[in-house]
Order: structure tokens, then sequence, then C-alpha cells
């Protein structure tokens, strides 16, 4: 577990609405889940609007992370164990 | 008296550590102890413009706080939320989500209020004013509902 800065990550999207983040996220993904706000990866609580859809495509994690000066990005994060997690506790979604 | 989360975002709108203050003040006055929950130029903003610590004694981190609402071991009765941005909203919306007990007010500012105060699909009292630099529009309405928010908890 650690920061995403120590992490192998792409920026797909930025500076983008939640809402535009959450499409976005879900045209990239060939697997989708719904998780609460506050689910937690790298340690970190998930900020979202619900429903927070986090997608996954080849097995990395693609997930919305929001600053508070500079909106939303959209990432694809090589996380293994982020994407066991998910799948075990996420909601799947069509 | 309880402590109050005062949760703000990004400092670039004017208006924002006025209000701050504003409700900090106000807060004290009511005999809670505000708290405010920041990034780390909107906390410094506040703590220029209150260096001794006058009204606002305590600050934290914005993600932390939310992290810690999430897992239970922090609660607060009432948060109040400072949004003029889509990421003020996300993160508003997710501390709604998180801390659900809680009684959260919104007050919205900056160019793009109105269009912000209708996408809000929480449960929340709103105060929403077009502002930037004046903080006048807002400051009846937000006053209004502080009186009553703080008798509800």
């Amino acid at each position: 577990m650690g920061c995403l800065e120590n992490m192998n990550y792409e920026v797909l999207a930025k500076n983008c609405s939640f809402k535009e983040a959450r499409e976005i996220i879900k045209s990239n993904s060939t697997e989708k889940y719904e998780v609460p706000p506050g689910f937690k990866l790298l340690d970190k609580a998930l900020i979202g609007i619900p429903p927070l859809i986090i997608g996954i495509a080849n097995e990395k994690l693609i997930y919305a992370y929001t600053k508070p000066c500079h909106g939303t990005f959209v990432v694809v994060v090589d996380d293994p164990e982020g994407v066991e997690q998910v799948r075990k506790n996420g909601k799947p979604v069509w | 008296m309880g402590e109050v989360l005062i949760f703000i975002g990004c400092p670039q709108i004017p208006v924002q550590s006025a209000l701050v203050i504003h409700i900090a003040d106000f807060l004290q006055d009511a005999g809670h102890h505000p708290v405010v929950a920041a990034n780390p130029s909107a906390k410094q903003l506040v703590k220029t413009s209150d260096p001794k610590g006058y009204y606002v004694k305590d600050y934290k981190d914005l993600d932390k706080t939310i992290g810690e609402l999430a897992d239970g071991t922090l609660h607060y009765p009432l948060i109040i939320s400072l949004i003029h941005n889509d990421a003020g909203l996300t993160y508003t919306a997710t501390t709604a989500a998180v801390s659900p007990d809680s009684l959260l007010v919104s007050v919205l500012f900056g160019e793009h209020a109105y269009e912000l105060a209708e996408e809000i699909e929480y449960p929340t009292e709103k105060v929403v004013a077009p502002v930037t630099h004046n903080t006048r529009p807002l400051l009846t309405k937000l006053d209004e509902v502080l009186e009553w928010a703080v008798l509800k908890i």
C-alpha cells in the first residue's frame, strides 16, 4: 500500500466534473463496480458523489481522483491489491 | 457544547476566508468550538487572517477528516461546508455520505453558485449567493441558518 504518487499510474482525463469522470470511467472499463464514498484505496478514502464507480481494464484500476483546487482527474493505476479489493467488496454494475 | 466542523476547499474565491472567520465567531458566541478542515493553502489564508487563533484554534487536513468520518473515528453533529466549484461539491457529497447523522449546511458562492446548488442531491440546508468579493448577500441567510442549526444540535 502507498500513495498514488508512488504507484505506476497514468492520467486519462483531468479538470473534469465528477459526473464527466464517472462517464469516462464507464466507457474505458471492461468491469465496473460501485463502491460507497469513503471506500479506501492506497489507504486513502475515495472522494465522490454517489454512485461512485471504479472500473477495471487490463487488470488496472480506473477511478476518479478529486483535488480541491484542480477538479477531478481520472487515473489508471497499476494496483493489483486494489483490483482484488474492488472485485471482492464492490457491487458489480453493467 | 461540542465541536462543529467548517469544511473548506480551494481558497480561490476571496469571500471564503472571511466566511470562515464569520462562522467561527458565530459558533464561539453560541458556545461551540469551531474546527476547520482545509487543504494547506486554504488553511494558511485563514491562519494569516487570524494569527493568534482568536476565531479558529483547531485545523484538520481535509482528506484525513473524510477518512476519519468514513471510519467512524470522528463525528461532528454539525458540518458547515463552503462550496464554490465541482470539487467542493464532490467533497461535500462525500461528507454527507460518510457522516449521514450530521446536520449539514452547504454555503454556495462564486460565479456558479446557483448551478452548483441545483446539482446537490444529498440532504442539506443550502445558503446560496453568486458572490466573489462581497459577503453581504450571503450573510443574512447564513446567520438565519446558523441560528437554526445550533439549536438543532
